[in-house]
Order: structure tokens, then sequence, then C-alpha cells
């Protein structure tokens, strides 16, 4: 098969609303693909049953759930529960925290992978910058419950590396998980060191992808590497930044649930305490279904919005579609 | 197979043209189709193979009811029915952390006790399911209550779920089968405890039966022994020598490495005072008499000399504790990282030998203190009664007494054949001579082969290479013995033990280590390492009168509704004061804010609680 029968092919299998056909080429179109079609019917029946139905269950953030009396029949409370999360004393406290965390680590992990990633990139000598990579990722599939530990003992006030180095420039040994202010300062540090090798390995990959002829044709230009990367790297990558950071603000408020569960104490409540550790302590004690689904519904809403707003500036700004 | 064909042919096909891609896809989809059909229809004829599994049992049972009070034996120890009788019911089992239970080719549903017991006394055991996590368990009882699915016969819960099922009806009451069936010294335990058992009261009346913990780990003081007679220490009797003890700890360099890396006390704060392990109660016990924990909402509420609860964190008394822990933690002797560690890693520097001291309970002596001997040789920690304070009090908390309930579905027609079945295994942990109920067949152990063997005419229950006996008589093939309460409490739920019933043992072994044991609770205090031997003497004789939590009913509304503030302003208050963020007259402003905040409400909620189910 060649070239222009591949593409000929290519053309032919896909949707009809990309190439503006008439009605005919349409019928045809079906014709021909419908058992494609009917191979996707499976994967969405389940993500009808699985994904859209479920969906429903929602209303019970509306109820006083009661598992015994099931979703009809428990009794409704409207928005209780939602009024209840925004008055509780805690509340303005937990929120606050949350989106201070999660900020700072939206940003942190949006950029540390993109330099991180342009400068890798920038590694002529394969071995290294395969070790490299495989190294700063390593830390992303560790579970939280075993880096709480770890931290617990390197950040130790008593003998834990990190203040063993500090002390050997004359630092006074900080009290990295049990100050409030340090906590949040390690909380997003940590994450940001567990994360960037991770969420470097999608804009390497778009690196990558980069045609070569581009650089060749700067570099007969007369472009230095810095130039570059200011020009070519960037710009490419770039649509892959705002799709990165778009779905990203869908996530404002989950700040790191297993992390901050792992790390936090008493003592750092005042600046540690997220809305998902809230609601779990919360749940953990009376197993409120109702309040759990309530809460959940409020930060999808809040995420459904942000994300609607920054698609639109994306599309705005930099006159880019995501979907 | 169809489907791996079609696959197959697909992926041949691809390397062709197009146009045969497209016909290909065609049959696919057409024999996709067709061989769906099989297993769905598979799939939905093994639904009805399950359900109509489960009228059958129950028909069974009912037809049982009518006659099988008629075909039942008169000896109480040998019960029989006749016709069988089915009882349902459900398991957590994961299959991996249970090591010893079964000999290879049986399992929970298949093993020489359940056979025994459908042979013996006309019982067959079902599983309607079993989970490997006690969420998914949690999880199946929600499901089974939402869907309104039919409930095992007896099953065991606690906390939530048993809540849910209470307040629910579905489960029936079972004061009058208690009254009826059960073994009298069981009776006379229900009463003794009967103010633990709230979690399963509606209206004043039981909803489950209680399986206890034993109840007995205490609080003891251990000590680094090697480190009182490097410095020529005695063990602190009063809380001032305490005092004392912990300040040479810190200061004098006890384990004489010429560093300043050593401190007196460890203990987890995180959650609080209490904890399950490394807790300091008995500081709080030298001081007052109250229960004191501020984590749990539900634990640790008091009963005044008037006759009403209140919640011991708010007590006065606590400023003694608070100031004295303050002025421990500003001098160094506790550990600065206290505020921040689970009991888990509070405890790793007692096993590392950086810490003098900790207290918790009597197991304590084997994991984790024995680990300190794997820096220092010499290590030694010893159990010692705790310190009494100024007014000479000494004082730790009872530890919880309720693992959770077995709880009956309300058309469960055979409770009679349950409580034969747990009187029975009720009759052999007691062990009393002259029990009516105690099945003779069960004199030596419960299965030769199992968990005894016979050999030259001695029963023998552990250690089977060490008495002689040839391997292939062991009941393992690795010569251990069998963990056997996996077996035995298939319907009993949590299983049964009988509160601080290893005292009698405890004070025999210690009185002579190389007696011989004679019943199964003998052997297996038999087993404790010599230093949990020890910490068990040290808790008996010392003789405390344990404080007790009075509150054991289900959350009262306030407390779902702000129960998690109070407990954190509690826990975080607690903390600031005794890390001198706040002055200790913060305490008072505490405590005020407290009340308002809903723990006034809670204490009402609570004594209401208290005045209908005492």
């Amino acid at each position: 098969m060649n070239k222009t029968e591949e593409r000929a092919a290519f053309a032919a299998a896909l949707p009809p609303f990309f190439l503006r056909k008439g009605k005919v080429e349409m019928a045809n179109y079906w014709r021909k693909t419908w058992p494609f079609h009917m191979l996707l019917l499976p994967a969405l029946l389940l993500c009808i049953v699985f994904q859209y139905i479920p969906l429903f269950g929602a209303v019970i953030a509306f109820e006083d759930y009661k598992p015994w009396l099931g979703i009809k029949g428990s009794p409704w409370v409207g928005l209780d529960h939602f009024k209840y999360l925004l008055t509780y004393p805690d509340s303005k406290q937990v929120i606050w925290n949350t989106l201070i965390i999660s900020a700072f680590k939206l940003v942190f992990n949006l950029f540390v992978p993109i330099i991180f990633a342009l400068l890798l990139n920038e590694v002529r000598k394969m071995v290294f910058k395969r070790v490299v990579q495989t190294l700063v990722y390593l830390p992303h599939f560790l579970s939280w419950v075993i880096l709480g530990g770890i931290l617990l003992d390197i950040l130790s006030t008593e003998g834990g590396i990190v203040n063993r180095v500090l002390n050997s420039f004359g630092i006074n040994s900080i009290f990295f998980l049990g100050n409030g202010q340090w906590f949040r300062f390690t909380v997003i540090l940590s994450d940001v060191w567990k994360e960037f090798g991770f969420s470097a390995i999608i804009f390497l990959a778009t690196l990558v992808g980069i045609n070569p002829a581009l650089y060749e044709a700067a570099e007969i230009d007369g472009a230095s590497r810095w130039q570059q990367v200011k020009s070519i790297s960037f710009p490419l990558i770039m649509p892959i930044v705002i799709v990165v950071a778009t779905l990203s603000l869908g996530r404002i408020l989950d700040a790191g649930f297993d992390q901050i569960l792992n790390l936090y104490n008493p003592l750092v409540y005042a600046h540690g305490d997220i809305i998902d550790t809230f609601v779990y302590r919360e749940g953990l004690n009376n197993g409120q279904f109702s309040f759990g689904t309530a809460v959940g519904l409020f930060k999808s809403m809040i995420g459904f919005v942000l994300i609607v707003i920054s698609y639109r500036l994306a599309y705005k700004l930099a006159n880019y579609r995501i979907f | 197979m169809n489907l791996y064909f079609v696959c197959t042919a697909i992926k041949i096909e691809t390397g062709d043209n197009m146009k045969s891609l497209f016909k290909v896809t065609k049959v696919a989809v057409l024999s996709l189709s067709i061989g769906l059909l099989p297993t769905l229809a598979a799939c939905s004829s093994n639904d009805n193979h399950n359900s109509s599994g489960n009228p059958a049992s129950t028909g069974s049972s009912a037809s049982a009811s009518d006659s099988g009070q008629a075909g039942q034996s008169t000896e109480l120890w040998n019960q029989k029915f006749d016709p069988p009788v089915t009882i349902t019911t459900a398991v957590v089992d994961d299959g991996t952390s249970r090591g010893n239970a079964f000999k290879p080719g049986e399992s929970m549903e298949d093993n020489v006790n359940l056979r025994w017991m459908k042979e013996n006394m006309g019982i067959n055991v079902k599983y309607n399911f079993i989970v490997s996590k006690p969420e998914d368990y949690d999880t199946k009882l929600r499901l089974l209550l939402s869907s309104g699915g039919k409930l095992p016969d007896a099953f065991s819960t606690s906390g939530e779920p048993l809540e849910s099922l209470v307040a629910s009806g579905r489960i029936m009451p079972v004061d009058e089968a208690i009254e009826k069936y059960a073994h009298p010294e069981f009776k006379k335990l229900i009463e003794q405890y009967g103010y633990t058992l709230g979690g399963a009261k509606k209206d004043g009346k039981l909803y489950g039966v209680p399986s206890f913990y034993m109840g007995d780990e205490g609080t003891v003081m251990w000590i680094r022994k090697d480190w009182l007679d490097h410095l020529g220490l005695q063990p602190p009797k009063t809380l001032a020598e305490f005092d004392n003890v912990i300040k040479q700890f810190t200061e004098n360099d006890p384990d004489n490495n010429g560093k300043d890396d050593t401190i007196g006390l460890t203990a987890p704060l995180k959650d609080g005072p209490f904890n399950w392990m490394g807790q300091t109660d008995a500081i709080v016990g030298a001081f007052t008499k109250q229960f004191i924990n501020t984590s749990w909402l539900q634990d640790g509420w008091n009963k005044g000399e008037d006759g009403k609860l209140s919640w011991g964190a708010v007590h006065p008394d606590a400023k003694l504790y608070l100031q004295t822990m303050r002025d421990w933690m500003s001098k160094g002797y506790l550990d600065k990282e206290s505020g921040i560690k689970d009991p888990a890693k509070s405890s790793e520097l007692a096993a590392s030998g950086k810490a003098g001291i900790m207290f918790g309970p009597a197991w304590m002596g084997d994991w984790p203190l024995s680990d300190a001997t794997k820096n220092d040789p010499k290590a030694d920690f010893e159990p010692y009664p705790l310190p009494a304070g100024p007014d000479g009090l000494v004082g730790r908390n009872q530890k919880t007494l309720i693992v959770g309930f077995t709880v009956f579905n309300k058309d469960f027609q055979h409770i009679d054949a349950w409580f034969a079945y747990f009187n029975k295994i009720f009759a052999k942990t007691l062990e009393q001579e002259g029990d009516p109920y105690f099945d003779p067949r069960w004199k030596d152990g419960y299965y030769e082969g199992y968990d005894y063997v016979k050999y030259n005419g001695k029963v023998i229950k552990g250690d089977f290479e060490a008495a002689g006996v040839p391997a292939d008589q062991w009941p393992l093939k690795d010569g251990r013995s069998m963990d056997m309460r996996f077996m035995m409490t298939n319907i009993l739920g949590g299983g049964v033990t009988i509160p601080y019933s290893n005292d009698a043992a405890i004070k025999k072994f210690l009185a002579d280590p190389n007696a011989e044991p004679l019943t199964a609770r003998e052997y297996d205090v038999k087993q404790m390492k010599k230093k949990q031997l020890d910490a068990h003497g040290v808790r008996i004789n010392q003789g405390i009168t344990e404080n007790k939590n009075y509150f054991t009913g289900p959350l009262t509304p306030t407390m779902k509704s702000k129960g998690q503030l109070l407990q954190k302003l509690a826990t975080e208050s607690y903390l600031k004061i005794i890390y001198g963020e706040k002055p200790i007259e913060y305490f008072d402003q505490f405590v005020k804010e407290w009340l308002e905040n809903g723990g006034q409400k809670i204490t009402d909620e609570v004594n209401e609680w208290y005045a209908q189910n005492q």
C-alpha cells in the first residue's frame, strides 16, 4: 500500500463532519464504518452504566441519607449539607488552607516539570538522560504512607538528616512538621519533589515530537540554544501546558488528601487541615454519606466552573481549543 | 475462544489492505455478539443458581423449626438438631494473614469443624459472603441494608454499620434468647459488663450478643533497667521520683556514649493522652480519677458524684496533667516531636535506645521494646508499677471491652441452634468443672491432629518436635501448631473471650514458671514471653481500679454535627498547652469554647441517654 492509498483510506475513515461531505457520502460513510461504531458500543455502555448512572446517586447530597431507607425513602433536606459545610466554624480555615496549598502546588507542579523537561531535553548524552529521568520519576510510585514515615525521619528535629545539615551551617533545627508555616512549605515541596519527574514525561514526549527540521533551520540561521528554546520549544509545548494547567485547575480543591493525612497532626491543624481531611474525619466519625457527597459535589462544581473559565481564557488568549 | 480467534483474524488481516479490514470487522462484530450470548446466558443462569440456593436453605431451616425441638437431645452439651438447621453468616478473611489456620485443602467453608458441626450438632454453616477486608465487609452490609437484600442469619458487626442495623429494625432483640438459651456464666458477664453494651441497645432492648476483649493489657511503665542501674537510680514509685528519673535520663547520658542524645519519656500525643500504646493515662491517673481522652468523643465519659456523666478532657483536673507534661516538654524530658507521632512511631525512640521510659500495654515487652537489644545487647526494658501522684493517687484507663456484637436477622428461626454452638465454645473457653455445657468430646482440645496430637498417651498441643512427635503426625508439615480461632468462630462473629480471664493462669505461671499447663488457657498463657508475663504480674499486683467510660451509646445528634470540631479543638488545645504555645490558663478558655460550640449540648444528650440506658 503506497502513501496516497494510505491517505485516502485514512480520509475515508474520518467522520464526515470533519470533511463536510454531503448526504450521500454520509450514508456511504456509515455503511462502511458501522462495525467500528458497534465495537465502540460496549465501552460506551460501560461508561454509561458505571459513570453516568451513578451520577444520579448524587441526589443524596440533598437528602439525609440512611442506608436502610434507601435513596427514595430518605428524607429530603435541600441545601442543608451545603449550608453546614459553609457555616461550620472550621470551614473558612479549612477552605483557605486547601486553596493556598493547592494553588502553590498547581503553580510549582506546572513550572518545575516544564523547566526540568526543557533542561533534560538539552542533554545530549542518552544514557545520562535516561538514568536521570528514571530516577526522578521513581518517587511518584511510592505511596504517601511510606513517604510519610520517611519524611518524619529525615525531617526529625532529633537527628534527622535535613536538620543535621542545617545545624552544620549554624542554623537552628526547624520543626518542619510541627510548625504551621513550615508545614505548608514541606507539604508543597515534598509533593513537587514526588511528582515533578512524572509530570515531566508529557512535556518531554511533546519536546521529542517537535520536528528536528525546525531546530536545524534555526541553527542555520544562527540561533543560539537559548533562542531555540525560546522560539521553538516553548511555543510548541504551549498547547500541552495549557491543557495540563486547565485540567489541574479542575482539581483546585484537591490539595492532596493522602499526603496531608499522613503528615499532618494537631500542631498544624490551623495551617494544614484541608477539606478532604476534614471530610475524612467527619465521615470516619459518623458515616455521613450525604455530607460526603455534598462536599464532593461542591468540589466538582467549583472545579467545573474553573475548567470552563480557563477553557474560555485559553481560547481567547492563546487561541487554543482543548476539546 | 471466539474472541481470541476474531482478534487474531483482525491482526493478520490488517497487514493486507483496508477493504478487507472492513469485512473482517463486520465478521468480528457478528461473531462477537453471537459469542457474547452464551456468556451472558451463563451469567444469568449462574445468578439463578445463587438466588435459588438461598430460598432452598431458608426453606429447610423453616421446616426444621417445626420439628427441631422434638428431635433435640436432652443433654445440654449434646444438642443435635434433626432435621439439620442451616445458619448463614459472613466473615472477613483475607486468606493470608491467618497463616496456620487451616490444613492444606481445607478452608473457611470446608473444614473439620464444619463437618463436625454438621454431623454431631445438625448445624450447617453457609457463608453468604467472604470478603478480604473489613471495609468491604461494612460496604457489603450497607449495600444489603440499602438494597433490602437478605441479611445473613448471624453475623458480627460494630461501629456505624451496627448503629444502622439497630436503627433499621431488621435485626432482632436478643434479651429473651439470652435469658432462655445462654450459658449462665455468660449471663453473669452480660450483667457485670452491662455498662459496655450501649452500642447495641435501642429502647432498652439489646440487639446483639457482645464479643468481649480480654481487656487485661492494662498500662504498665516500661523502664530501661540498665539505665537505672548505670545511674544508680531506683525505679520511681511516685511522680516526684519519676520526674527525677526522666531528668537524669535526659541529662546524665544513661547510655554512656558521651553524647547528649537521650530523653526520658517518649509518648505519642498526636491523638491526645490516651492511645493503644505509649498512652499517658498513668500520668493523668496520678492526678485524678478522670478518664481523659481528647480524640474520640464517645470515649472518656466519667460518672460524677451526682451520677451525671461528664467528659474527662474538660474536667479542671486535666490542668494538673497538662502543667506536668508542659513542664517536661519545656525541659526536654519529653520527646519534642510527641505531637506529630502516632504510637508506633513514638515507640521507635524507645526501641532505638534513645528514650528510657514508655508507658503501654503488658505485651510491649516483646514488640516493640525487645528491638532495643538490637542496638544495644544490654538494653533491658522492664515493667514497673505506675507511679503515684502527690496525693497517692494511681490510675489508668480501662481498655475498650467490646469487640463488636453478633447480630441476628429478624427472620432467623434458630437462635437456639446458634446458642447451642456458642455455649459449647463458651464452656470450652471457661473450662469449669462440672459444667453441663462442656462437651466431653473436646476434653483434650478440639480435634486430634489439629490443635493437639496424642503421642505416647500424652496430649501434646505445641512444640511437637521438642516433644518427640514424629513428623508425619504433626498437624502442619512445618511443625507449627494450628490457630483454631478461624475455624471455631464461624457463626460466632467476634469470637468468645471472657474479660480478664487470663489472670488466674498468669498468677500460676508467675509463681512457678515451669508449672504444667492443664487447660487450653493455661497453655496459651505459658506461650507468653517472660517480660509479658512479668508485666501482667505488675498489673495484677498493683490492683488499680481502672477509670471507666460510661457512655457506650450511638453517636448523639450533636456529636454527629459538631463532634469532629470538638475533638479537633480538644486535641489541638492540649498540644498547644503542652508545647507552651498557649499559657496553662488557656485551658479555661478552651473549656468555655468547647461547651459553647456544642459540648454542653452533647453532655446533656449523653446524660439523657445514660438515664434511659444505664
